[in-house]
């Protein structure tokens, strides 16, 4: 959406061997708003991203960083 | 778990049925429109369609709000709705090409038709105007919603 925002959901998914839909259902929103995500379509809020990064028991800028940063 | 895995894939199989509705209730506008255009034997045509799409938008609108109450654990509902969610993306832009779609036609394309048809009834323009209000509103929901777009996700398979 932005073109910025970049992420490592699904590096971190197949870590854990998890699933679009289970990690939807962890973080409590639809898969289709975990696969938007992933794809850089949809820009997360402030506080999905930080469920995602609990979840994943990581730093939230580990999962979500600036393209400049990369 | 895999119930609730289900979930989170039903909710968005759900809310497509939701506008695939307003689709119906468009092309039913569109019809009863085209009814002014058409002979006394097609108009009969369309008016069983007519009544054919209502009955499937309704019974569609039907099974979603008895899904939701019923089968939906009431700690799941938010889904539908969750601000944080990409739903409310998808509802925020559809509403907007609906809405700039409709006051393009109010302000441009119906008074250019009424100047050049003035003997059509303000029926057609009223049921057309609402055909582009629901039809911009639902094809773009469904653009934005559908599922063969997403990524290939192998893990989906996992247990």
């Amino acid at each position: 959406m932005s073109g910025e925002l970049e992420n490592r959901i699904r590096v971190f998914r197949a870590e854990h061997r998890l699933s679009q839909g289970a990690l939807a259902n962890h973080v409590g929103v639809s898969r289709k708003t975990i696969s938007t995500i992933e794809v850089g379509r949809f820009v997360p809020s402030t506080v999905i991203a930080l469920k995602i990064a609990r979840f994943f028991q990581a730093p939230v800028e580990e999962i979500f960083f600036l393209k400049d940063d990369a | 778990m895999g119930t609730r895995i289900d979930m989170a894939e039903a909710v968005d199989q759900k809310l497509r049925l939701m506008a695939l509705a307003m689709l119906l209730l468009a092309i039913r506008s569109a019809s009863e429109a085209c009814m002014m255009l058409v002979s006394e034997e097609l108009a009969f045509y369309l008016d069983v369609l007519q009544i054919g799409l209502m009955v499937s938008a309704i019974g569609l609108m039907l099974h979603l709000a008895y899904w939701k109450l019923i089968k939906v654990p009431k700690h799941l509902r938010r889904l539908f709705s969750d601000p944080d969610g990409y739903i409310v993306e998808v509802l925020r832009k559809s509403c907007l090409t609906s809405w700039l779609s409709t006051l393009v036609y109010i302000s441009f394309v119906g008074p250019v038709i009424s100047k050049i048809w003035v003997e059509f009834p303000v029926k057609f323009f009223t049921e057309s105007a609402l055909f582009v209000m629901l039809g911009a509103f639902s094809l773009k929901f469904l653009s934005m919603y559908r599922g063969g777009n997403d990524p290939e996700d192998i893990l989906d398979q996992a247990p």
